[in-house]
């Protein structure tokens, strides 16, 4: 899969993952691969931009902590990106099984 | 110096932002790359070669710099209709504040004090689509996590242009105002003075600020995903792309109340003294039609001079 195809979709995925609990970003992006099988193999550092572009328009917040001596930033999902989560979920599956529809009616 | 310290500091002269925020994005890429040189580690890699892997599977210094640039000039450019708004209403509030303050005058207004009254008219108008265009793009993207660098440009140009007319609106009313304080003795005089330096206060201030706006479009000027929006959010949009597609039967509406309007607001006592500023009026309509109308995206270019910042 392509960079670019992640990318159209990796805010609603950091959100998707940021549901189940607060995370900070080296986590997020371990949870990203794993789940997605090694698939995502983004460069690790594209998903701080994106982080950061979800606290600016206020879907996820951020605190810090200290863990073991060391500063974490901490990203906790907040009810207005609850709410754009849902949102992405729909529109993601009213695309998909359109795409399927497609693909699996016309196979080649 | 080791490779993580290396990186982040030719990622720090990449990143273009304030240094408290550049400070807390450094901080979290050192924690990644520590995270991720950790890992290796426990995996059996020897120190150097897991920060060396770390830092690769982290990204290019260009690459990571230009989204948080980008993250960071989409910001900035939220901003910039708000600096253009703000500016405009002291302006308007200042000069509202002369008209109320002033006696009444039954004299017909000197040739200065008329083509100033013009000239600053026309330059509020300018500003005035301007940063209408800008605010309906910005709006239309509202929801948008990302917004490309061909907006950013866009609204940054619009912005601009905006507050470069409201500077030379306030250049030419605050001539006409003075000249008015000079020549005429019942004139209030202290608020006269008082909202020229306002009005020019406001109208530096403002232009300052926007052009100290980094909106960071050079990064990337590739289209980005736009979040859907309801209608009234993209309203100025739908009307920029119906003036795009009929130019003439647009311009032709636009100039004749221009110019209707020119003729009512011109301080003359006769419609004959009243005409020479409704057609000058109109003219000014279609050379800033012809001129500003591919910057601002009000009608196709012939050339490329629209994507000139």
């Amino acid at each position: 899969m392509s960079n670019q195809q992640i990318k159209g979709h990796l805010e609603a995925m950091v959100l998707a993952i940021l549901e189940s609990g607060p995370a900070h970003g080296y986590s997020i992006i371990e949870s990203l691969r794993s789940e997605s099988d090694g698939l995502f193999d983004l460069p690790e550092g594209t998903v701080y931009p994106a982080l950061h572009r979800l606290e600016e328009n206020g879907l996820i917040k951020s605190s810090r902590e200290v863990v073991d001596g060391r500063e974490r930033r901490i990203y906790q999902l907040v009810p207005a990106g609850l709410g754009s989560l849902k949102e992405s979920r729909a529109a993601w599956q009213a695309f998909s099984s359109a795409v399927s529809r497609i693909l699996v009616v016309n196979p080649s | 110096m080791n490779t993580i310290d290396i990186y982040l500091n030719e990622l720090d002269a990449k990143l273009e932002m304030s240094q408290r925020h550049r400070r807390v994005i450094l901080n979290e890429v050192r924690e990644h790359l520590l995270d991720a040189a950790t890992r290796e580690i426990s995996l059996g890699a020897p120190a150097n070669i897991a920060e060396v892997n770390a830092v690769k599977a982290f990204g290019s210094v260009q690459q990571i710099a230009e989204g948080f640039n980008a993250c960071e000039g989409a910001k900035a450019t939220k901003q910039a209709p708000f600096i253009t708004v703000v500016s405009g209403v002291l302006v308007f509030s200042a000069c509202l504040a002369v008209a109320w303050s002033q006696p009444r005058n039954s004299s017909v207004a000197s040739l200065f004090q008329q083509v100033t009254f013009f000239i600053s008219v026309l330059a509020v108008q300018v500003a005035l689509v301007s940063g209408l265009c800008g605010a309906s793009r910005i709006c239309s993207r509202w929801k948008s996590l990302e917004s490309s660098g061909r907006d950013r440009v866009y609204v940054r140009r619009a912005m601009l242009i905006s507050l470069r007319s409201l500077a030379l609106g306030v250049v030419a009313i605050s001539s006409n105002l003075l000249f008015d304080a000079i020549h005429n003795k019942n004139s209030n005089r202290m608020v006269i003075a008082l909202s020229i330096l306002v009005m020019i206060s406001v109208a530096a201030t403002g232009l300052l600020k926007l052009s100290r706006i980094k909106i960071n479009s050079l990064f990337e000027l590739e289209e980005s995903a736009i979040t859907p929006i309801p209608r009234v959010f993209t309203l100025g949009e739908t009307i920029i792309g119906v003036i795009k597609v009929h130019p003439k039967v647009s311009l032709l509406c636009v100039a004749t109340v221009a110019g209707l309007s020119a003729m009512n607001k011109a301080e003359t006592n006769t419609l004959q003294q009243a005409l020479p500023w409704g057609i000058a009026e109109v003219i000014a309509t279609l050379l800033g039609f012809y001129l500003l109308g591919p910057v601002l995206n009000l009608r196709e270019s012939h050339t490329d001079s629209a994507e000139i910042i």
